[in-house]
């Protein structure tokens, strides 16, 4: 204490934990050591072998080659989202200390919540252009409805139905994807692959015979685009020589591109951009960072 | 006239963190923290702009969450008591530094910042800072937008739409208590975009939003002026689409003018350099060393020997980045104009606590610039988003396509292998509230308070900022736990609907703690 000379650089009785290079401001915030940088490196090689290797379940090759239609789906398996992730230890930051009051414990517990609500219910998340995730719940009673009718052995799927530019009306539709579960209440993340394809799924038993009972529907869904849309608006036509200026690709001898190419130009350019993670938001995390003790 | 137009966005928000059944709590020093670095600065530049009668125009969301802590009496106070220690640090800092003069002279200057802050805090504002956001508004510089009541990411809750109606109109509701009027346009909490949102934005009487570049330029049908302009929705709310290349000067890494290394290095805080002894009383208890704010060393390069931080340098680089900044617009701006054949607006928005808190000489860049663009040239003019509609009412009419502005662009940050879990608990919460809205609509008395305290522990698990900690690995306790405990008290208080049994003592609680959205009515659940 008193006048301790103010530290210069890290000399040998520094603290290791200082951080080394934070030259890039923006960037190290995001990638704290073991933060999102570090997390994605371990995140997503094993997406991308999941997206590129063989398909995992049984069901999906089964489909696969019994379908006409190509499948476009190929599916991850998710563990129980009712893993905890993390134990629910009390946060170091929750340190009482001094006068704290009592605390009724009605309110202070962090009680794990329940595995299921009895409740029949499937839901699809769009995750991005080419994933969605699903979850689902079923309840016994709903499980056993009507199984006796079904030639044994009958299986658990998850069947994906692409509704795209149609008014389905449950038989309607292009192609079907199946694949199979085990668990009454669980949860999927599912590669559809096709952008701007409508999508609805349900959860059902799949007979031996290929009788398929559903038990319960989801909310349909439209996976984004990843790309312009064909239709323009006659009123508010484009140009392609505007869409050149209007993006300043003209340079880079483009003046013999095709429109077609032009735009796959810019719409690479903007995946470009956002799978940089330079243009996305920091969130709370520059809050949240706290240096490793 | 000029030949383009400019329209700064900053996004402010925090989520609701206030823990009144400790005495101390870190994660509150995030409000703490925000406050000295970002939002009075921030004030501070609007202010003398203002005073120095530049025209200039900003807008800036500022989430109901965070103007709840703002407005609560338990974290003002805090706050003072946050700020006085400070003060009294930096004291210290003088002292110590007195044999350093280069060192002593930027411990002056975060003593008369912390002053300066305590002025305007406490003697200008009443511990009130929306006081000040407001005058800014109602003088006409400031647009403030409204957020969702919570910060909740919209399209991972479109399956339950009364649940998204619900965060649009608390968030209005709440607007129109601090401000004196409705909002007229919303920052999507993560510019999280999804198709049909804007009917509900339209219900609630809201005239524009912001959306990721890509969410305008994949509409349909395609937009003729690609993101420098903005479009109708079905519906008749406006969107303005984020300009990709002003986000990155600013954001990017690599192009990104916070890296330069002339400013402040924000991982050099003397509460992790000195001493354990000396700054003991101003970190957390268990010597827990925490950020103060006050930091000597420049980012220098990429070395780990920093050097000394020089204030004016840094100020003259932050000049000359405003300039370079002007110039890229105006250059962008001319050669749009000449495309479009009408007035292009560059939307740049940003997460305000970048400029501040993580960019410390943000607020002198956003100084500059403005008075840059006032004084020097005429080919832009800052404008708000309304301003722009009054303009230029007649707009192309299009279906903006799903998106965010996080990473990846979609939903991925918030929907992942370590927040998936949250949505089917979320999903059953909201479902639950809807059924208890139609079941008891004319409830009164306690079971009221019981329902509209469901209402808001559903609000609160419903923070996007719980999954996006997960996902970003750092505090994923204090976030799994806050995501519990307001599910968990949701259910609780479900039950004292359904098994009509009332437990008074936990529901006072729960009100104590939670207690933002004081006009909550959780018969909005059940309207179409």
């Amino acid at each position: 204490m008193g006048d301790s000379k103010l530290p210069n650089g890290p000399g040998p009785d520094r603290d290791p934990r200082t951080p080394v290079d934070r030259t890039k401001p923006p960037r190290e915030w995001r990638s704290r050591p073991g933060g999102s940088n570090a997390k994605r490196a371990q995140v997503e090689p094993r997406e991308a072998s999941d997206i590129e290797g063989p398909s995992k379940t049984s069901a999906t090759e089964a489909e696969a080659s019994r379908s006409a239609t190509r499948v476009p789906a190929s599916t991850t398996p998710v563990p129980d989202p009712e893993r905890a992730p993390h134990a629910p230890e009390e946060p170091a930051s929750a340190r009482p200390r001094g006068r704290t009051e009592p605390v009724p414990s009605a309110v202070t517990e962090t009680a794990d919540l329940p595995t299921r609500y009895g409740v029949d219910r499937l839901v699809l998340l769009i995750r991005d252009p080419h994933w969605c995730y699903a979850w689902w719940e079923i309840t016994d009673a709903c499980l056993q409805t009507g199984r006796r009718e079904l030639a044994e052995p009958t299986q658990l799927t998850l069947r994906f139905y692409d509704i795209s530019a149609i008014d389905w009306d449950g038989g309607n539709h292009h192609a079907v994807h199946d694949i199979e579960i085990h668990d009454a209440a669980g949860s999927w993340y599912v590669e559809l692959g096709r952008p701007g394809a409508g999508f609805v799924a349900e959860v059902g038993w799949r007979a031996a015979d290929g009788v398929f009972r559903p038990l319960v529907r989801s909310n349909s869904v439209a996976l984004p685009r990843e790309s312009m849309s064909p239709v323009v608006d006659e009123n508010w036509m484009v140009l392609e020589q505007e869409y050149r200026q209007l993006f300043e690709l003209a340079g880079a001898g483009s003046g013999t591109r095709s429109s077609v190419e032009l735009l796959r130009t810019l719409e690479e350019r903007l995946r470009r951009e956002l799978l940089s993670g330079g243009v996305s938001s920091f969130g709370v995390s520059s809050f949240a960072t706290r240096r490793e003790r | 006239m000029p030949q383009g137009y400019f329209a700064l966005v900053l996004h402010a928000h925090l989520p609701f963190v206030r823990h009144p059944e400790y005495d101390e709590f870190l994660e509150e020093d995030w409000l703490y923290e925000a406050i000295t670095e970002t939002y009075i600065p921030l004030l501070h530049v609007f202010e003398g702009l203002a005073r120095d009668a530049v025209h200039f125009r900003a807008s800036m969301s500022m989430s109901p969450t965070l103007l709840a802590m703002l407005a609560d009496d338990l974290l003002r106070s805090r706050y003072v008591e946050h700020l006085e220690r400070l003060v009294e640090l930096a004291d210290r800092e003088v002292h110590r530094t007195r044999h350093e003069p280069h060192f002593q002279e930027l411990a002056a200057m975060y003593r008369r910042h912390f002053r300066d802050c305590h002025h305007t805090f406490v003697e200008r504002y009443g511990g009130n800072l929306v006081r000040g956001f407001r005058a800014l508004q109602d003088a006409g510089y400031l647009e403030i937008l409204t957020c969702g009541a919570t910060h909740g990411f919209l399209p991972l809750m479109q399956t339950v739409p009364r649940a998204v109606r619900a965060q649009v109109h608390f968030s209005v509701q709440d607007y129109k208590r601090h401000f004196g009027r409705a909002p007229r346009g919303i920052w999507l909490p993560e510019c999280g975009y999804y198709r049909g949102v804007e009917q509900i934005l339209a219900q609630e009487g809201l005239r524009f939003f912001v959306l990721d570049a890509h969410g305008l330029l994949y509409g349909d049908p395609r937009p003729k002026h690609g993101i420098f302009s903005p479009v109708f929705c079905p519906g008749g709310v406006a969107a303005f689409a984020r300009d990709i290349e002003s986000s990155k000067q600013v954001w990017s890494a690599e192009e990104g003018y916070p890296g330069d290394y002339a400013y402040r290095e924000f991982y050099r805080d003397i509460g992790f350099d000195l001493d354990l002894d000396y700054i003991r009383p101003y970190i957390h208890s268990g010597d827990l060393r925490i950020n103060t704010g006050i930091k000597y060393y420049a980012i220098t390069g990429e070395t780990a020997h920093k050097q000394p931080y020089r204030r004016q340098l840094a100020l003259d680089t932050a000049a000359t980045h405003a300039g370079n900044f002007m110039f890229n617009r105006e250059k962008q701006v001319e050669h749009l104009r000449g495309v479009m054949g009408r007035e292009p607006i560059i939307v740049s928005p940003y997460d305000a606590e970048l400029f501040g808190h993580w960019w410390f000489e943000g607020p002198q860049f956003l100084d500059f610039l403005f008075r840059k663009m006032h004084f020097d040239q005429e080919t832009i003019e800052p404008i708000t988003p309304v301003e722009y509609l009054d303009r230029h009412p007649r707009n192309q009419v299009l279906t903006p396509s799903y998106s965010s502005w996080g990473y990846k662009g979609y939903a991925e940050v918030w929907l992942e292998g370590s927040n998936d879990w949250v949505y089917r608990h979320l999903d059953h919460a909201a479902r639950t509230m809807v059924d208890l809205a139609r079941e008891n609509a004319h409830a009164n008395g306690t079971k009221a308070r019981i329902l509209n305290q469901a209402a808001r522990e559903l609000l609160l698990a419903q923070s996007s900022d719980w999954a996006f900690i997960m996902k970003t690995g750092t505090m994923v306790p204090y976030a799994v736990k806050r995501t519990k405990e307001h599910v968990d008290r949701f259910l609780r208080l479900a039950e004292m609907v359904r098994a009509d049994r009332v437990d008074v003592a936990s529901l006072h609680e729960m009100e104590k703690r939670d207690n933002l959205f004081p006009e909550i009515d959780y018969r909005v659940y059940a309207q179409d």
